[in-house]
């Protein structure tokens, strides 16, 4: 049994536009919401780490296959899936179109959560947010939000729930 | 006669010998478009969605007082909002087995046996242009789905109303979607009394990566 600690949600515009935290015992959870500091600052940590991580990736992936960077239209990029650590591991999901899904898990699980964070994609995100005329598609309006300045986040009361029904049976 | 046998002989034994790469990639992606528009796409009906475009193209034409310029700024800005959503639709639906591009011809393919294919089931032949580095999507007489049961009077034919632009605005902003930024227009339509429809890619550049502040 997987136990999920957060999920989060990062765009292109290196700005985390949901963000989510449980508690052990199903209780307390947490939102990212315009004036919790405490979530704003944890996301920006978390963002760090995924970026750092997916910029070293890169470079060993590159080297490993001796690329030479000729191509500049279509650069050869790879995506880490996973970081381990004793107490938790988290999981990454990189869209083409640069979105990033990350789910925070304890480390019994023996599955990978990419079929998860696949489905959270493809059936939810896109459902709610995606197609729904009424969402941003960019949660950037202006060129002062990009670069992780940003504060606009998915308000959605549905993608809310389903998020959560998807999740609880795995808490 | 022997000689046309023997000619098929050599063909025969050339394509065995060496299978070109690219020939394969396009077979692959033909392949996969019509899966993915078998299997994960929603059907809607064809006069349904004429009509429908038809009668908002002409509230446009309206609207603007058929100023044709103003009409295709428009059609061109309603299909990048479209576009922009159309793109996380497109890798949702193919899922993980769309192959990698790595190069414009790839880009042009893939946009044509898979992009096409799937959201309005008619593939363009591609023309690449190797010199000026550029796509073009050429629809033959009726080939083009939004054409159907539309003949522009002349006033307005005279003005060059590209009259399925949206299509130029969706392209454009799908490929910003994945960091590609590039020009998209409309250089003939078979509607303005051309030979064929084509629809030009050109001036693809790469869009950076941001990062974040402070790094």
């Amino acid at each position: 049994m997987v136990k999920i600690y957060s999920f989060w949600i990062f765009d292109r515009h290196c700005n985390c536009i949901y963000a989510v935290e449980f508690d052990t015992d199903k209780k307390e959870i947490q939102r990212l919401t315009t004036n919790s500091s405490y979530m704003h600052e944890k996301a920006k940590l978390m963002y760090g780490l995924i970026f750092s991580m997916s910029k070293l990736t890169n470079t060993y992936h590159q080297k490993s296959i001796d690329y030479k960077e000729t191509d500049e239209l279509f650069p050869l990029e790879t995506n880490f899936k996973k970081i381990s650590t004793g107490s938790y591991s988290i999981h990454t999901l990189k869209t083409k179109t640069g979105l990033i899904f990350s789910l925070v898990t304890d480390i019994n699980d023996q599955d990978r959560m990419e079929i998860e964070l696949q489905y959270i994609y493809r059936e939810i995100y896109l459902k709610h947010v995606t197609l729904n005329p009424f969402e941003y598609n960019d949660y950037a309006l202006s060129e002062s939000e990009t670069k992780g300045e940003g504060f606009r986040h998915i308000e959605n009361s549905n993608f809310d729930k389903d998020i959560y029904a998807f999740i609880e049976p795995l808490l | 006669m022997s000689s046309n046998i023997s000619s098929e002989k050599t063909n025969e034994s050339s394509t065995v010998s060496q299978v070109d790469p690219d020939y394969q990639k396009e077979i692959f992606l033909k392949q996969l478009g019509e899966h993915v528009y078998q299997q994960n796409m929603k059907k809607i009906n064809a006069e349904f969605f004429n009509v429908t475009y038809g009668s908002f193209v002409r509230t446009l034409i309206d609207f603007y007082d058929s100023d044709a310029d103003k009409c295709n700024e428009k059609l061109k800005a309603m299909g990048e909002s479209i576009g922009s959503r159309l793109i996380d639709d497109f890798y949702s639906k193919v899922t993980n087995q769309i192959p990698r591009c790595s190069n414009l011809k790839d880009l042009g393919n893939t946009i044509a046996y898979v992009g096409f294919k799937m959201y309005i089931n008619t593939v363009p032949r591609v023309i690449f242009d190797e010199t000026n580095r550029t796509i073009k999507f050429r629809f033959e007489s009726n080939a083009n789905i939004f054409n159907k049961f539309v003949e522009l009077p002349d006033d307005i034919k005279e003005k060059k109303l590209y009259y399925s632009n949206i299509v130029s605005g969706i392209i454009k902003a799908a490929l910003a979607g994945i960091a590609l930024n590039c020009d998209v227009e409309f250089i003939s339509d078979t509607l303005l009394d051309d030979q064929y429809t084509d629809i030009q890619i050109s001036n693809v550049t790469r869009i950076k990566d941001e990062v974040p502040m402070g790094q």
